[in-house]
């Protein structure tokens, strides 16, 4: 800048730098350099994720884990506690121990987003000029995307809003960021479900963008009546930061979320010539399989293990699968529904496919969530009274 | 089936429009308000007096994935910067030493702040019930977690390449030693997250971060390149470029409220409480960090907060509210006769009780004093002539036998901590706002430093029921207390608080404070 | 340092020093706060920051309001001007020779103080109070990327 007087820095100013310098003693004056040294590392040595993350949050030493002592220096009208053991029925011997197996804090978890964002902008160049969308099924696109691509955004909206006061109440800073990086993804699905729509309308000015015919079907369809009070009640009507948690990513989205992400857009998209589809909802499946391992640290490695407290949580975990499981399952039911409207395509649409997907779902939530703290579930039984409810 | 439509659109398909096109991120934050959908128990689990309107907009329009990008850039800023060019010129130890110590406490601090911010927000973002708003405050859960990482990437940077890891590498575990930690986290933690969500709002968002945020992120900027400190200001300038959103989010709940009758009972009084719980420990605090733990001077403290807090906050956000009934928060007063004095007044305690700290600290230099008592006038007469006599008496020097909390025993100027703020005062020596109240409720005697603080806990008693330091650990020995809350150094036996910077000075071990044998006293015992 | 314009960083009360800066500091009348219809910006310094701060802000847009003032405060630029200051990013992505969306400059907007706001490619900052008195748009179709 020329027009403007430079001020002196002291790094940079000869004098002011010399003058600092000649403070500096020769040696250092501690040996120990490592920040964080104090921290017990999950695997060898110390990463970066956890040296920014661990202690950071400032919890009293009773609360588990915590390095800070006695109370808190306000609280709620009335007395209640900033962060208190009594927000979840579940314990643990260190509310730290907990790490992301993808070891992301923020620069990593944005990065990652941010190139997402990158290669879906060039696709969206590309897929408009190639005038990709006159393969789409024009029911597809006008019916089901509209109805039910929405849905499934509001779906995830709902799930989006369960976060909130996960994030506000639970005890410790490694499952904040997990909570906190599964919660934006909830709503950049959201978002993207829009974008698809918005999208289609650029190419197609007579496609209507506009989620109203969609947030009808959420609000008021059978399809998702389950769905949507499931929903509803993990986000505004539990109170325990885990329950909601654990309902929401080791119960619903697991079964429901796949089942309609992956089994129902994922696997029908091609058969009605819509290549937009999977291109989306493959950045949501990757979303999905990163919160899944960090979930699965969090209740199968720590909590489910924990030397102290391990069966008492798992039998915590058990009662909240009695309580959202059959909504969950009645969600998948009437979600059934949803494959009657479609047009019919040999391989997709039959009822021997749409079991297959049915079992795929129910197959890979059994093995990944139920048998690993020994939940019994009767998988012909559940698989039954999903499939139930195809018209 | 509406197969009309589905033709009309198969229709339309054959005139689709090849153009290379793709969707920005306004194209669908436009949309985001229609996400909302009402149920039966569609209630926040924070409640809250005032009543938020459910169109509330959001002023930068960002998605996730355009927040994403936009932050990864400045990440590559910001990384870039601090381990290329700056690792190479070795800029992390070519920092004045005074400042080096300084950077301990306002980046560890500063990172408590944040982290409690990510839980403040959440809690904001479960208040409000326009979908706009939410993401507003979703956008600040994210951010308040890189600050959190950008902070503890500070302390980090510093452990590797400054002189003096310790303090830097061990913050989150020793800052709970010393005596402005619980005022700290009432400032900058239960503050922002326990409360009426609104209230805490006010307290985060329009005074924390719209007010204080500029002197304590930007300001402290160019005081860390005077000292020849580039790490400061790569962060922190990265830091508040997303704090703006922030202070749109509180602007807007304050937006969200204007129409609703309750603003007009509980707002100002909500706003003076915040503005004084604010402004009760950042004004000193920052204040003494600026001057006392500085080389270079910038400017004095009180004109830092004269523009910043009273002309531009107050008069750019409060006194432009004023039409839809914001007042002037009444503690104003107070407020600005502490940020004149209350900073020298801290240092005078916090110098006494080095021993305490995760930092080093100096007495000010003869050049030093000039500079006080050219800029606060009547500075020398009541402060400087104390040091003098510190000085002369060895208080930097191991044999001497001396901490300043003798001279404070000796001269019986009683040391108490308010109960509200946690702040530290001593009212025989203060000439900030800061006077004596003892008030004794169910059993127990509580010191407050001011009527506002007073007042809270007058109306609330039961939400600051915190012990503080001279309670905890009432009769114990200095040296046994610093050594269970790990302040001593790899050795185990050096302190990591010092009396001063100097290059060749002796260090202090846990030994040199035993011989003095002093011992912890609750002055309301 | 004395200044004449209001709006500089040192000016007013602070633009006094020892007793004189305590007088006018403590008087009475400067105990409660005054309305002002100024905003303050503070950009952080980057090579694509110093650019618009030279060639849009100081060169062209001081033209539109004289009152803008800008000074240099170490790590960033301080800016500060009556009623409001604004940066089209269209533009600047023009003299820059690059893409330059208006969140390309947010990543260097370090600070404001007043009601700041995007819409398309225009960053705002305003005296208004945006929300209440003046009501906040959304794009239309096709801007905003």
């Amino acid at each position: 800048m020329s027009l403007l007087e430079e001020r002196k820095r002291g790094l940079t100013d000869p004098e002011m730098a010399a003058s600092i310098m000649a403070e500096i003693p020769d040696q250092a004056l501690d040996t120990q350099r490592k920040m964080m040294y104090f921290l017990k590392p999950r695997s060898k040595r110390l990463t970066e994720y956890e040296i920014m993350t661990c202690y950071s949050q400032p919890t009293p030493d009773w609360i588990s884990g915590g390095l800070d002592w006695g109370d808190w220096t306000q609280k709620f009208h009335g007395g209640r506690s900033s962060w208190g053991n009594e927000t979840t029925e579940l314990l643990s011997s260190d509310w730290h121990v907990h790490r992301d197996p993808a070891g992301r804090w923020h620069p990593v978890y944005v990065k990652a987003k941010g190139e997402d964002w990158r290669v879906l902008q060039r696709f969206m160049q590309t897929f408009s000029a190639e005038g990709a969308l006159r393969t789409m099924d024009p029911v597809w696109r006008d019916e089901i995307l509209t109805k039910h691509l929405t849905a499934l955004g509001y779906s995830e909206y709902g799930l989006f809003n369960a976060h909130s006061s996960v994030l506000r109440d639970c005890t410790g800073d490694t499952i904040r960021s997990t909570f906190a990086f599964a919660a934006f993804d909830k709503v950049d699905n959201t978002q993207m479900t829009q974008l698809m729509r918005t999208f289609i309308h650029k190419m197609m000015p007579g496609y209507d963008d506009s989620p109203a015919i969609g947030k009808k079907e959420w609000t008021e369809g059978a399809a998702y009546k389950s769905a949507r009070e499931t929903v509803q009640s993990m986000w505004q009507e539990t109170y325990d930061w885990n329950e909601v948690m654990f309902a929401a990513h080791m119960i619903y989205d697991p079964l429901f979320g796949q089942l309609v992400r992956r089994e129902f857009f994922q696997r029908l998209s091609p058969a009605y010539g819509d290549s937009l589809t999977p291109f989306v909802l493959a950045g949501m499946q990757t979303y999905f399989q990163t919160t899944k391992a960090a979930m699965a640290d969090l209740y199968h490695y720590c909590l489910d293990n924990d030397e102290n407290h391990g069966g008492f949580n798992r039998r915590w975990m058990h009662l909240w699968l009695e309580k959202w499981l059959p909504s969950t399952v009645a969600a998948m039911a009437e979600f059934m529904s949803v494959y009657a409207t479609l047009p019919a395509r040999e391989g997709f649409t039959d009822h021997a496919s749409i079991t297959a997907s049915v079992n795929r779902v129910v197959d890979d939530w059994v093995i990944d969530y139920a048998d690993k703290i020994d939940y019994k579930v009767d998988k012909s039984a559940m698989v039954a009274t999903i499939l139930a409810g195809l018209k | 089936m509406a197969i009309s439509l589905a033709t009309q659109a198969a229709t339309d398909a054959l005139a689709l429009n090849r153009a290379p096109t793709s969707v920005g991120a306004q194209e669908v934050h436009k949309w985001m308000q229609d996400f909302n959908w009402d149920f039966k128990n569609n209630r926040t689990k924070y409640p809250t007096k005032y009543t938020m309107a459910n169109d509330t907009k959001e002023q930068f329009k960002l998605i996730a994935k355009e927040y994403a990008r936009m932050e990864s850039v400045k990440d590559e800023r910001q990384f870039g910067s601090l381990q290329d060019a700056l690792t190479r010129m070795n800029a992390g130890n070519r920092v004045a030493p005074k400042w080096g110590e300084t950077m301990k406490v306002v980046s560890n601090f500063l990172e408590v702040g944040e982290y409690n911010a990510i839980a403040a927000s959440a809690m904001l973002w479960d208040s409000a019930s326009s979908p706009e708003q939410k993401n507003g405050y979703l956008g600040q859960v994210m951010d308040e977690i890189r600050h959190t990482h950008q902070t503890g990437y500070v302390n980090y940077y510093f452990s590797k390449y400054f002189h003096d890891p310790a303090g830097h590498t061990d913050a989150r575990r020793v800052r709970t030693l010393g005596p402005l930690w619980k005022g700290m986290k009432r400032v900058f933690a239960d503050g922002f997250i326990s409360g009426d969500a609104v209230e805490c709002s006010i307290n985060l968002q329009l005074v924390g971060e719209a007010c204080f945020t500029n002197p304590l992120i930007v300001a402290v900027t160019e005081w860390a390149s005077a000292n020849g400190d580039e790490i400061t200001p790569t962060v922190f300038l990265s830091i508040e470029t997303d704090e703006l959103r922030h202070m749109a989010n509180g602007y807007q709940t304050v937006v969200s409220i204007a129409n609703d009758p309750a603003a007009a009972k509980y707002l100002n009084t909500d706003l003076n409480n915040a503005f004084w719980t604010q402004q009760k420990y950042f004004t000193p605090v920052l204040g003494m960090l600026f001057e006392y733990g500085s080389k270079y001077k910038v400017e004095p403290w009180v004109k830092t907060w004269n523009r910043w807090v009273y002309e531009d906050w107050g008069g750019i956000w409060i006194g432009r509210l004023g039409k839809y009934g914001v007042q002037s928060p009444a503690s104003l007063k107070d407020a600005k006769k502490d940020a004149y004095w209350a900073h020298h007044d801290l240092f005078l305690l916090a110098y006494a009780v080095w021993p305490t700290g995760f930092f080093r600290l100096a007495l000010p230099s003869k050049e030093d004093a000039d500079w006080f008592e050219a800029n606060y006038p009547g500075w020398y007469d009541h402060y400087g002539k104390i040091y003098e006599e510190w000085r002369a008496r060895g208080c930097e020097d191991p044999s001497s036998g001396f901490i300043p909390l003798q001279w404070f025993v000796e001269n019986n100027h009683e040391i108490y901590i308010d109960r509200v703020s946690q702040v530290p005062f001593c009212p025989s020596l203060t000439k900030g706002a800061s006077s004596l109240r003892i008030h004794e409720y169910n059993g127990k005697k509580h010191a407050f430093s001011d009527e506002w603080g007073e007042r809270m806990w007058l109306s609330e008693p039961e939400r600051y029921e915190c012990q503080n330091v001279f309670e905890q650990y009432a009769g114990r020995e200095l040296s046994e207390v610093v050594e269970e809350l790990w302040g001593v150094r790899s050795d185990g036996v050096t302190l990591i608080g010092q009396p001063h910077v100097t290059k060749d000075g002796k260090l202090w071990t846990l030994d040199d404070i035993k011989r003095i044998n002093c011992v912890f006293k609750d002055p309301l015992a | 340092m004395t200044t004449v314009n209001n709006n500089a960083y040192d000016a007013g009360t602070n633009s006094l020093s020892g007793k004189e800066f305590a007088d006018e500091y403590f008087k009475e009348e400067n105990q409660v706060v005054k309305e002002s219809n100024t905003v303050v910006l503070v950009l952080k310094k980057s090579d694509e920051m110093d650019y618009i701060v030279d060639e849009m802000l100081e060169k062209i847009f001081k033209k539109e309001n004289p009152s803008l003032v800008i000074e240099d405060r170490g790590g960033y630029w301080w800016l500060k001007a009556d009623g409001k200051i604004e940066i089209d990013c269209e533009y600047a992505s023009e003299i820059l020779g690059k893409p330059y969306s208006v969140y390309d400059l947010l990543v260097d907007v370090t600070s404001t103080v007043g009601r700041a706001y995007t819409l398309g490619e225009t960053f705002t900052i305003t005296s208004e109070l945006m929300g209440l008195d003046v009501k906040l748009q959304d794009v239309e179709q096709g801007e905003g990327k």
